[in-house]
């Protein structure tokens, strides 16, 4: 129970970007660590690696450790004239002029297009547009400072960069998916446990609610209820499995009343061990392969949907990045910049197809008779 | 003045008169007056609803004989693994949100290849045309919408068909009528797709609820004048009336396609009128 706590608001706070290089670094360190010094007594870890299993991990790490995988900060407007809908691959040089007075040694950032020796560079400062002499830049080496910016994605009509914006994406769209997935999964256990624990008459009639929820539209009241409740992100995470509960509800159902007259349920209930105690250590233990398959369909379903609304102007908005945001800004320009929407899509499209594939797999590899 | 708008609106009363009054105006028709576009709800409603009608109605017939199709034809070959391709390509297309498929047709199509209109039903110069023209305009601006629409269902009636073939494939009254030198047709025909119908009634009534909030999508992207760009637009614009109205008419089509859906399965397998247990 601590731990989902904590899970959510680590979630919550690294989608407002709380957390820093710093921790992220030693918290890489410490998984390296753990996974070299557990690997003998986890048999997860010691078991072969195959393909399609290891996708999913690399996109969670993906997502945990973008602040060192993007190049620049995704908000960062640089300079909008000159950096605006770059095609991908394209570097831009900045140059810095050097000036003692000021604390940290530089001043204007000047943004250029390229310079070589010899050939006049044409920069673009605030008020107007100066021509610089190549030969005199590289002479006065401690006035003028020279950085290149690569843009390996391109840049779209800000001029922010496009990879940093994917990546800080991925975050986004996987922590709404996964908050959303354990928060469905608490809602349909708690109804699962009244239902089938404690007021039994209920079960049958909330079968046929669950039902019922099941058969309306989802996207539909998804829009319907943020309009009235307008969209940050913990209602979105809210509405979100309030939606999609149902399935994994009528799943555990299922689960439970195959397993609750097995004899070691009724010699433990016989023991005077709490409902709750079985409920929570011996039958979800026992039910676990299910719940993981549904809540990984459930996260990619999640994703998708979070994407559409965000595709419809729904979405949490300008604060948080979101692969839906970024395609639905990018069509305004597709004839001239296809980088806009390809590449967010792709990422998209391969968490998507991923999450699906391992869920097909692990529902293999449980149940074998599905084959 | 304004006194006398919260009368009118019955605003003084508790909640539960409001909520009375509310649904006898919906008995008779009444859903308000639209903020938005100042005429009755109704009329906006009627306007935009036959356009979603015919456009998912349309999508839903090419979902279901393509997928059918599809699965029939994969299952007749003789291959010993027959369809990985297909099914990889299905959990490919099942992958892709609707919006990007969309997006993604009206780049190859409308910006490189430039074959089909990338929105709106018709472009400038409709009302010049004859007949004919007319007809070819709707039908070229369609087309985009209907394949980003229809290409999910394909794969969902596909994977569902191609599960319950096969495993009537190997049931034994298949066995004696291949034995018996029944056509390969036939068989499929006369008898493996009735007894695949029960299963895809309750998946086509899915589908159809499905369809009516991917619809919304699709409608926004190509700007399509139907109920999802109006339910769409309403929320932008928080017009409540017609947001009420829209989901209403919504919840209303998904229940009645729900007991069209068991009608016409009640009539198909007749084990379903003869219960006698409770």
């Amino acid at each position: 129970m601590l731990v989902i706590i904590a899970l959510f608001i680590s979630i919550h706070k690294m989608i407002l970007g709380a957390i820093e290089n710093f921790v992220l670094l030693i918290l890489a360190v410490l998984i390296a660590a753990l996974a070299l010094l557990l690997k003998d007594k986890i048999k997860f870890l010691r078991s072969a690696v195959k393909g399609v299993y290891v996708i999913p991990f690399v996109i969670i790490m993906i997502a945990l450790f973008a602040p060192i995988l993007s190049t620049i900060k995704p908000d960062l407007i640089l300079n909008a004239g000159e950096c605006k809908l770059l095609p991908p691959l394209s570097k831009k040089i900045i140059l810095y002029k050097v000036d003692e007075n000021k604390i940290d040694g530089q001043s204007d950032k000047i943004v250029a297009d390229s310079f070589a020796v010899g050939h006049p560079v044409k920069v673009y400062t605030k008020r107007k547009s100066v021509e610089l002499d190549g030969t005199s830049l590289l002479w006065d080496e401690n006035k003028i400072k020279a950085e290149t910016i690569f843009f390996p994605l391109g840049t779209d009509e800000f001029g922010r960069d496009v990879y940093s914006r994917v990546i800080y994406g991925a975050r986004f769209s996987l922590a709404i998916g996964i908050s959303s997935a354990l928060l469905s999964f608490i809602i349909a256990a708690v109804l699962a446990y009244i239902s089938s624990f404690r007021f039994r008459f209920f079960n049958r009639a909330a079968e046929r609610i669950a039902a019922i929820f099941l058969a309306v539209p989802s996207l539909f009241v998804i829009i319907f209820s943020i309009s009235f409740f307008g969209s940050n992100v913990l209602v979105l995470i809210f509405i979100l499995a309030v939606t999609g509960w149902m399935e994994l509800f009528k799943i555990l159902n299922g689960e439970i009343k195959r397993v609750v007259n097995k004899d070691f349920i009724v010699s433990s209930y016989m023991l005077k061990i709490s409902p709750k105690k079985i409920f929570v250590k011996e039958i979800i233990p026992l039910i676990l392969p299910s719940i993981i398959v549904n809540l990984i369909f459930q996260v990619a379903n999640f994703i998708v949907v979070e994407a559409s609304l965000s595709f419809l102007g729904l979405g949490p908005g300008g604060n948080y990045i979101s692969w839906g945001g970024i395609i639905v800004s990018g069509i305004n320009y597709m004839p001239d910049a296809w980088w806009l929407i390809l590449f967010p899509s792709l990422f998209l499209f391969i968490t998507i197809l991923v999450l699906n594939r391992t869920g097909n797999k692990l529902e293999k590899y449980f149940n074998p008779l599905l084959k | 003045m304004a006194e006398k708008v919260r009368t009118s609106f019955n605003l003084n009363e508790p909640i539960l008169v409001q909520y009375g009054s509310f649904l006898k105006n919906i008995f008779t028709g009444d859903f308000g007056i639209s903020y938005e576009y100042h005429i009755p709800v109704f009329k906006v409603i009627w306007e935009y609803l036959p356009f979603t009608f015919f456009f998912a109605l349309s999508s839903f017939i090419l979902q279901i004989t393509l997928g059918i199709k599809l699965a029939t034809f994969i299952a007749r070959k003789k291959k010993p693994n027959p369809g990985k391709i297909a099914d990889a390509l299905s959990l490919g297309i099942y992958s892709i949100p609707t919006f990007i498929i969309g997006i993604g047709l009206i780049y190859l199509f409308s910006v490189v290849l430039n074959i089909f209109p990338s929105a709106d039903l018709y472009s400038t110069g409709f009302n010049e045309k004859s007949l004919v023209g007319k007809a070819a305009e709707i039908i070229s601006h369609m087309v985009l919408p209907l394949i980003s629409l229809t290409l999910p269902g394909i794969v969902i009636f596909y994977k569902y068909s191609k599960e319950i073939i096969f495993s009537f494939r190997e049931s034994n009254f298949i066995r004696y009528l291949y034995s018996e030198g029944v056509k390969e047709k036939v068989i499929y025909s006369g008898h493996i797709i009735p007894n695949i119908l029960p299963q895809l009634i309750s998946l086509s009534v899915a589908e159809l609820s499905i369809l009516l909030s991917g619809a919304l999508i699709t409608e926004t992207l190509f700007n399509l004048p139907g109920m999802g760009r109006m339910t769409v637009t309403a929320i932008l614009q928080r017009d409540y009336p017609l947001i009420v109205a829209s989901t209403l008419v919504s919840g209303t089509m998904v229940l009645a396609c729900n007991f069209l859906g068991d009608i016409l399965r009640a009539a198909i397998d007749r084990r379903l009128t003869k219960e006698v247990y409770h």
